[in-house]
């Protein structure tokens, strides 16, 4: 707010001890209040946009954050080692353990389980777990009882206390029986209480967001493993659980310092210390993050769109108020003080359509949240985030800054630059002569920026930076051209830098992914806007060329002719529509293309997943579908087991803090059958050859491309073949270096990492167990409908490989929905902006429309030139931003950035209904305005200009 | 109630009143007014005595109160706007002080606007608007937009506009107003070349001398003509039209 208040001190100073000034400013504003709306609500939505783009991103934070709440409490590290004989070697290393940054310590042992009610019909939680701790030390673990969600006392035997998401999936309810599954046996537990998710009673270590918790009494874990029937499960875990000095939050700041003095007291046994506190946090300030970024880059098209709408209202308003600030100028009104009325004006606007435009956002935010919370939430594996509208102030005040500034700013320069005219030529209303050719002195700036461009272009070839070599290039042309326009007729030299700079544009992207560079969604924004700059310029150049041949083919139009006549007669104010519809086209455009290529691959995603397989199936790690068994079912004809994970990315190229990401153990099956595809086989001759390769080294490794990215869109690090990285296993902390041999496609199926089942062995030990499995079976849905029945008591799960790349797939729908949804909002600033320059031209031309009507013009002929003025322009910026968007994607797709296989499709419907809608909108707005210029009586507007 | 044989233009008790919230004021009272074809009539009179307001009630820019106006007896206000827009358009011409030219339009652009109109061809629409800039001595100015001319230039353009389409009568409204005494000199004697050629032309104006150009000076006062008659030494180019009796 400093910001707001130390920008504001000028027009402040001029408001206040300028009364003449003051004056001119304030009914100038006050003057048409319904103008003034407008003026508001034309440049409202750039805050609007921003503090949207800012609350998506705080709900997404608060969000994940919350998690850390409900799944953990006063836990900030988790301390977990294989089997419950490391129970005792734990509890006695930490027992006395008296560190400053640690109040507490929790003993727990877990395992996962399958649960179901024992009711008809049976309702199951195949991803659940059995709990045992101490209620009464539970509860007094962190310091704050009411944090750890615990109340009563422990379970007794055959009795179980259970999780709120757990008793809903169930539908059970204190009194009554359910079933747990494990190490091929089950217990029949009577719920004793339902204790809501929050602390240790929501306690979850793993991605999903419902906590499926099954307390029981101590000893029942135990007893269950020793009387287990299979022997490939995964063993129980004993768990220490850690609270730091702290809050929920403020807790995790010590988990560094805590985990070191944990290590110590641990030093030599086989453990894990997790820090999942500081995942969970650190992962709601990314996601917060890169969601803000990402909504606030591409709503980036939709600002600019309102500062050129900002621009051309402030150029309709000077034009209008021409000759009265020539009078002004000429009775001794000085350059600045005039700048300084006009600028004061503008700060009225600027300081209403921020506070407004703030909101506006807030409701914008809540909206998209609303929109977004179902896509978010809808995952199979219950991995999604449940969204919880919230927002910071500080994003808001934020919001309302940005706003504010890029207002003032365009207010400022707008007005400085307006404030340039010749006092004579504004009090006689006569137009601006042609400019001159440029100055020598800029014709060297030029050079000199030419130069610079130079330059940047070597600094992004050497650096590989993809923004430099964009606008490198773009500087050289564009600096070139005051230059050239001294020696050559300006007309050729715009239209020749405007061409190159549209085909140098379309042309870098090929041009830096062969280069092996680097690029986010910025890379989309700056190229839109250099894309749409340059489109403008060259059509501005041929305006009158376009505007003749449209005349020709309605020569006998008159309202075809006038409604022609003004935008081709003033073509700074044309451009500048013609820009703002065009950036909100192009990105438009841009998102359902992209949206169409993407959805058109479900063919294309399948076969790269499926391999030979066409079933993925998952089950309890400590009680295990027998694949061996059911790869001799009829139906099978083939099965690869593999053993899935999480494991800790400690180290790899670009790391700069350790990342948890899925890892999975296979063996020679998955490849003998024919395992995905991979896109990169690095130095072997098959991808068969590679994944035998990874079978028969343990370290080596398969990642997919997009490993360790986390901001969607292109991976923002390139991993490379023989690329090392470091995984540590979540449970056991033993640590593996495994070297990339191969790149695999999409990872639809969340495999993660792939590795030998040797070296899942050596990392996790006897958890190394068979959980899922892929599958080739003569009837994919049938097999995959009945298996959870089948396997019930093995928390068995199935799906085709298909139904998994149709989630996906629709899920990715949904999110570019989504999106477009969001970036049609700058077709509210296109439409609202024809609109508001619609009413002013109806205003500033009232006289012309009474001369006109006074001559024989019908009432509809005025009101169609209008209709014909804003069609026109609206036409143009819809063609320029839609070929455009179409050009630069298929220059993409020319280009392996998104996977080598992505074909070039045109979505007609798609497109047809936005240019149509567009079109329509446009018209729409036009039409009160041209309804209100077609009333003008000719006797009362020439008797009056206003 | 003046002799109305083959008059062109009937003012007929035409009254007008303009409302300013609680306030009214008459700005016509009773006007009778006939005009034959080829008269050269002078609107004259004080500021606020109601001129241009006869102008635009009598050409039917303007609503009026009571009364009727008709044009080659044709009740213009019995007409629908799109009626007597299109009557407009076939039948007269204006001359405004401020020239009103459309800025985004040449000099010959311009001039066409009432041939489109009228619905003749394009290219015949050029050919014909050309030929009046060329006789109003703008033959070289074809392609010029209004900022581009002179004051004079302007209104010579206006006045072009107001003859291409060939129409039986013609208004200017202070036609000189904007002009100095040298080129007003040069419109006032080209209007009277196109008066002696046959066209009708009604001037209001509060300048003397533009009056005086005029064959019949019609004088008003508060809404209502006080004098009509000869201009003295003035030749009617038209029937006579006896002096109009103020109410």
């Amino acid at each position: 707010m400093i910001i707001v208040a130390v920008l504001s001190l000028p027009f402040l100073y001029v408001l206040v001890c300028k009364p003449v000034l003051r004056r001119l400013a304030l009914r100038n504003a006050v003057r048409r209040p319904r103008e003034t709306a407008l003026v508001i609500l034309g440049s409202l939505l750039g805050t609007a946009i921003m503090t949207g783009s800012f609350v998506v991103g705080d709900t997404f934070n608060a969000s994940i954050r919350r998690m850390a709440y409900e799944q953990l409490g006063p836990v900030d590290e988790i301390v977990s080692a294989n089997g419950l004989a490391a129970a005792s070697t734990l509890q006695s290393r930490l027992a006395g353990l008296h560190d400053p940054n640690i109040d507490g310590t929790l003993a727990l042992t877990s395992t996962s389980a399958s649960a179901a009610s024992t009711t008809t019909p049976v309702r199951a939680a195949p991803k659940a777990q059995l709990l045992e701790t101490e209620f009464s030390a539970a509860r007094r673990f962190g310091g704050d009882p009411h944090a750890t969600g615990i109340s009563g006392a422990t379970p007794g035997p055959g009795a179980a206390v259970i999780g709120s998401d757990l008793a809903r999936t169930l539908k059970v309810k204190p009194g009554a029986d359910i079933d747990a599954f494990a190490y091929g046996t089950s217990l029949t537990l009577r719920v004793d209480r339902v204790l809501p998710k929050l602390g240790i009673a929501g306690y979850w270590s793993g991605d999903e967001t419902a906590s499926n918790n099954v307390f029981v009494s101590p000893g029942t874990i135990a007893g269950i493993f020793a009387r287990r029937s299979v022997t490939a499960a995964a063993p129980p875990q004993s768990i220490v659980l850690v609270s730091n000095v702290g809050g929920v939050e403020a807790g995790a700041k010590r988990t560094a310092v805590a985990t070191q003095a944990l290590g110590d007291r641990l030093a030599g046994v086989a453990v894990n210390i997790n820090d999942r506190k500081e995942t969970v946090l650190d992962r709601a300030e990314r996601s917060g993050q890169s969601l803000s970024r990402l909504y606030t880059s591409l709503g980036t098209f939709a600002v600019l769109a309102g500062i050129l709408l900002l621009v051309n209202i402030f150029f309709m308003l000077a034009d209008e108020r021409k000759s009265e600030l020539g009078m002004l100028r000429a009775v001794g009104l000085r350059r600045s003080s005039l700048v300084g009325a006009f600028a004061a004006e503008g700060w009225c606007y600027a300081v209403l359509s921020a506070i407004a435009g703030t909101f506006v956002g807030l409701g914008l935010g809540r909206a998209l949240m609303a929109a977004a919370a179902t896509l978010f939430a809808k995952r199979g594996d219950e991995t999604g985030i449940v969204l919880h509208f919230a927002f910071k102030w500080a994003s808001v005040e934020r919001g309302l800054v940005v706003g504010f500034v890029i207002a003032i700013v365009t207010v400022g320069l707008t007005s400085v630059w307006l404030s340039r005219f010749n006092i004579i030529r504004a009090i006689r209303d006569i137009t601006e002569p042609p400019s001159r050719k440029p100055h020598r002195r800029l014709g060297y700036l030029g050079v000199v920026a030419a130069a610079l461009g130079l330059l940047l272009t070597g600094f992004g070839v050497a650096g590989s930076s993809f923004l430099a070599l964009m606008l490198g290039p773009v500087v050289v042309f564009v600096g070139l051209g005051p230059m050239l326009a001294r020696n050559f007729p300006r007309t050729s030299v715009n239209t020749g830098i405007g061409a190159v700079v549209i085909v140098w544009a379309v042309a870098v992207v090929p041009v830096a992914i062969a280069l092996d560079m680097s690029f986010d969604v910025l890379v989309f924004v700056v190229q839109g806007l250099v894309l749409v700059g340059a489109a403008v310029v060259l059509t501005a150049q041929h305006q009158q060329a376009i505007g003749q041949g449209i005349g020709r083919v309605a020569k006998r139009s008159l309202s075809v002719r006038l409604g022609l006549a003004y935008p081709l007669a003033r073509r700074f104010r044309t451009s500048m529509t013609l820009g703002m519809f065009a950036l909100v086209v192009f990105i438009l455009v841009l998102v359902s293309v992209f949206a169409s290529m993407f959805g058109g691959q479900i063919g294309q995603f399948t076969r790269d997943a499926s391999g030979g397989f066409n079933v993925i199936v998952q089950s309890n790690p400590s009680n295990p579908v027998a694949f061996d068994a059911l790869a001799r079912d009829p139906d099978v004809r083939a099965a690869a087991p593999l053993a899935t994970e999480k494991v800790q990315i400690t180290a790899a190229p670009g790391l700069t803090q350790s990342r948890e990401w899925g890892a999975t153990g296979f063996d020679a099956r998955f490849a003998d059958h024919g395992a995905p595809k991979l896109d990169d086989a690095g130095s072997y001759p098959s991808d068969a050859a590679a994944y035998r390769a990874v079978v028969a080294s343990p370290n080596l490794a398969i990642v997919e491309s997009s490993f360790l990215a986390s901001d969607g869109g292109p991976p923002s690090a390139v991993i490379k073949i023989g690329d090392r990285f470091t995984a540590r296993d979540g449970t056991s902390g033993r640590f593996r270096t495994f070297e990339i041999a191969a790149i695999s496609t999409q990872d639809v199926a969340d495999n993660g990492v792939l590795f030998g089942m040797p070296a899942a062995r050596d990392l996790f030990g006897a958890r190394a167990v068979a959980n899922r499995a892929y599958l080739d079976v003569s009837d994919p849905d049938a097999f995959a409908a009945a298996f959870a029945g089948r396997f019930l008591a093995n928390g068995g799960q199935a799906q085709t490989i298909r139904g998994i790349v149709q989630d996906a797939m629709a899920q990715q729908q949904q999110f570019f929905l989504l999106m477009r949804s969001y970036l049609a909002l700058g077709l509210v600033v296109g439409v609202a902006g024809i609109g508001v320059i619609m009413v002013r031209a109806v205003r500033e031309r009232r006289r012309q429309v009474g001369v006109l009507r006074a001559l024989g013009f019908q009432a509809a002929a005025v009101r169609g030139a209008f209709v014909v003025e804003s069609a026109f322009v609206a036409v143009e910026g819809v063609a320029i931003g839609t070929v455009l968007a179409l050009v630069c994607a298929w220059s993409i797709t020319l280009s392996d950035a998104f996977g080598d296989s992505l074909p070039f499709r045109i979505p007609f419907v798609a497109i047809g209904l936005l240019v149509v809608g567009t079109f329509v909108c446009a018209l729409l707005a036009t039409a009160a305005p041209a309804r209100s210029a077609a009333r003008i009586q000719p006797a009362v507007a020439l008797r009056h200009a206003d | 109630m003046t002799d109305q044989t083959d008059a062109l233009l009937v003012a007929d008790c035409v009254r007008k009143t303009y409302r300013t919230g609680a306030e009214e004021v008459a700005a016509l009272r009773d006007v009778e007014l006939v005009v034959h074809e080829g008269e050269f009539v002078s609107i004259m009179g004080p500021s606020g005595s109601g001129k241009t307001t006869l102008l635009n009630c009598c050409s039917g820019l303007d609503d009026i109160d009571g009364g009727r106006v008709l044009l080659d007896g044709v009740d213009l206000h019995a007409l629908s706007d799109a009626r007597r827009t299109a009557n407009r358009a076939a039948c007269m011409g204006f001359i405004f002080q401020a020239y009103n030219l459309i800025p985004v339009f040449n000099a010959v652009e311009n001039a066409e606007l009432p041939l489109l109109l009228a619905g003749v061809d394009a290219n015949e629409a050029r050919r014909r608007a050309s030929e009046t800039l060329d006789r109003v001595g703008l033959g070289a100015r074809l392609k010029h937009r209004p900022a581009e001319l002179s004051g004079g230039e302007q209104q010579r353009v206006t006045v072009a506009r107001a003859l291409a389409g060939r129409p039986r009568l013609v208004w200017a409204d202070e036609p000189t107003g904007a002009l100095d005494s040298e080129t007003a000199e040069q419109v006032m004697q080209l209007l009277r070349e196109l008066n002696a050629d046959g066209l009708t032309l009604i001037v209001v104006t509060h300048d003397d001398v533009v009056g005086s150009s005029a064959n019949r000076a019609v004088k008003m006062r508060d809404g209502r003509i006080v004098s009509d008659g000869l201009v003295a030494g003035a030749v009617s180019s038209a029937i006579p039209a006896a002096p109009t009796s103020a109410h």
